[in-house]
């Protein structure tokens, strides 16, 4: 115990940074892979919110969602050393450890979200309401809007049941009514479009 | 499914395959260039998506997070790719407690033998080895390790696998009705966990059942054999 409370003071110490530049994730991670908590610390209150937020987007449940982002977050501190910039930058390697984690959950208690989501589609043929209802008019999220819109209704369908519901292809297929080899490849094109769209890649 | 398993990189950049197919496709992957980049930027894409859901989280998780941090040990940076449960365990058994390591699979090796005798007993057992399977292949395992007096503990446990192993040795044998009792620290607030009793040679390998939750130390105390809701005795291995 004693122990965790030298290091806290030490840590005190270390957050000056030269030139008082506010360090990007991959910068925090680098420091983090090198055992640095105060690097870490900053680290996480720089992600966290798009962690806490996609995990509650696909578990919906709050207890469980902190519950797993908690996992997520020591996950990322763990595997640091393991991180390589090549490829990909930081951002996107926890968030694809976060949905990961999200989506092994959801998957534990999956038939009874079925009949949920086989309903909602049902409902309201029409998931992109949804995420305009909950995205912020941020920039960022605007442009994520705006990019989803651009897809084609199957296309947005099936990326946003797989991503933000957790589902296996399979899954989608059966939900959408749609043939597995359609929703297999409606993914991969709406993730070439959304790519495009949000100048990914180059 | 080869003709076509380049169409997987968007299912599978989604998370959206099952282990089976994820399996099949990450050895795809492994020798696909032009797939590699296509999954890169599609995990890119997804992130924004994610990020997208930009939420704040309950004050209690910055808290929660740093102090496991503090106890947690960080993986080695080549291990990755060597595969296979040895390169898995190995972070594990290089810090400390590797005397500890050898006791837990000496242990789980007779009780691997011993299990294809006895039918009867074997409900306690198969549950102490399915743990023991469980939490020293999950590639997120974590040891905390646990001292006191001569005697030395550790708990293995791993956050995906949502269980854990305690070991321990040099425990002396109790008076009846009381017993060793774990204690799973959160935000240095004790939680009961396992009741246990040691062999005659006082060593201990229990299976800690379902641990949903993270927790940044682990201690021991002496309790009523029943168990306690709080510790009320000395600790007789605590956070090393």
């Amino acid at each position: 115990m004693g122990q965790v409370v030298r290091r806290r003071a030490e840590r005190a110490g270390l957050r000056a940074l030269p030139g008082g530049a506010a360090p990007d994730a991959d910068a925090l991670l680098r420091r983090s892979a090198r055992g640095d908590h105060a690097a870490f610390a900053e680290l996480f209150d720089l992600v966290v919110g798009s962690v806490y937020g996609l995990i509650r987007r696909v578990l919906r449940d709050p207890a469980q969602s902190e519950e797993v982002a908690q996992e997520v977050m020591i996950e990322v501190w763990r595997l640091a050393p393991r991180f390589d910039a090549k490829r990909g930058g930081a951002r996107s390697w926890i968030m694809t450890i976060a949905h990961r984690r999200a989506v092994d959950r959801v998957r534990s208690e999956q038939s009874a979200r079925m009949r949920d989501d086989r309903a909602a589609v049902a409902a309201h043929q029409r998931p992109a309401d949804v995420v305009a209802e909950e995205v912020e008019s941020r920039m960022e999220q605007a442009r994520v809007r705006t990019a989803l819109a651009t897809l084609t209704d199957l296309q947005r369908e099936a990326v946003e049941l797989a991503y933000y519901g957790g589902h296996t292809y399979r899954e989608v297929a059966e939900l959408l009514d749609a043939p597995l080899g359609t929703v297999k490849t409606r993914m991969r094109d709406g993730l070439i479009r959304l790519r495009d769209e949000l100048g990914v890649g180059e | 499914m080869t003709a076509d398993i380049h169409t997987l990189a968007g299912a599978y950049a989604l998370d959206a395959l099952t282990d089976e197919e994820q399996r099949l496709f990450e050895r795809h992957l492994a020798v696909c260039t032009s797939c590699g980049q296509e999954v890169a930027e599609f995990r890119r894409t997804a992130a924004l998506l994610g990020a997208a859901e930009d939420e704040a989280p309950p004050p209690s998780l910055r808290a929660g997070v740093l102090a496991a941090v503090e106890v947690t040990p960080q993986a080695r940076p080549d291990s990755r790719g060597a595969g296979g449960l040895r390169a898995r365990v190995e972070p594990l058994l290089m810090p400390v407690a590797a005397s500890l390591v050898l006791l837990l699979l000496v242990l789980s090796g007779v009780v691997l033998q011993q299990r294809t005798r006895l039918d009867q007993v074997q409900t306690a057992q198969q549950v102490r080895e399915e743990a023991l399977l469980a939490v020293l292949t999950a590639p997120d395992a974590v040891r905390l390790a646990m001292a006191g007096d001569g005697r030395q503990g550790m708990v293995l446990w791993s956050p995906s696998a949502a269980t854990g192993v305690l070991v321990a040795r040099g425990l002396d044998a109790l008076p009846a009705g009381r017993a060793y009792q774990l204690w799973l620290m959160r935000g240095g607030v004790p939680a009961p966990s396992a009741v246990f009793t040691p062999s005659p040679g006082g060593e201990a390998v229990v299976a800690l059942g379902s641990i949903a939750q993270g927790f940044e130390a682990v201690a021991v105390t002496i309790e009523d054999a029943r168990g306690a809701a709080a510790p009320s005795g000395d600790m007789v291995l605590a956070p090393a």
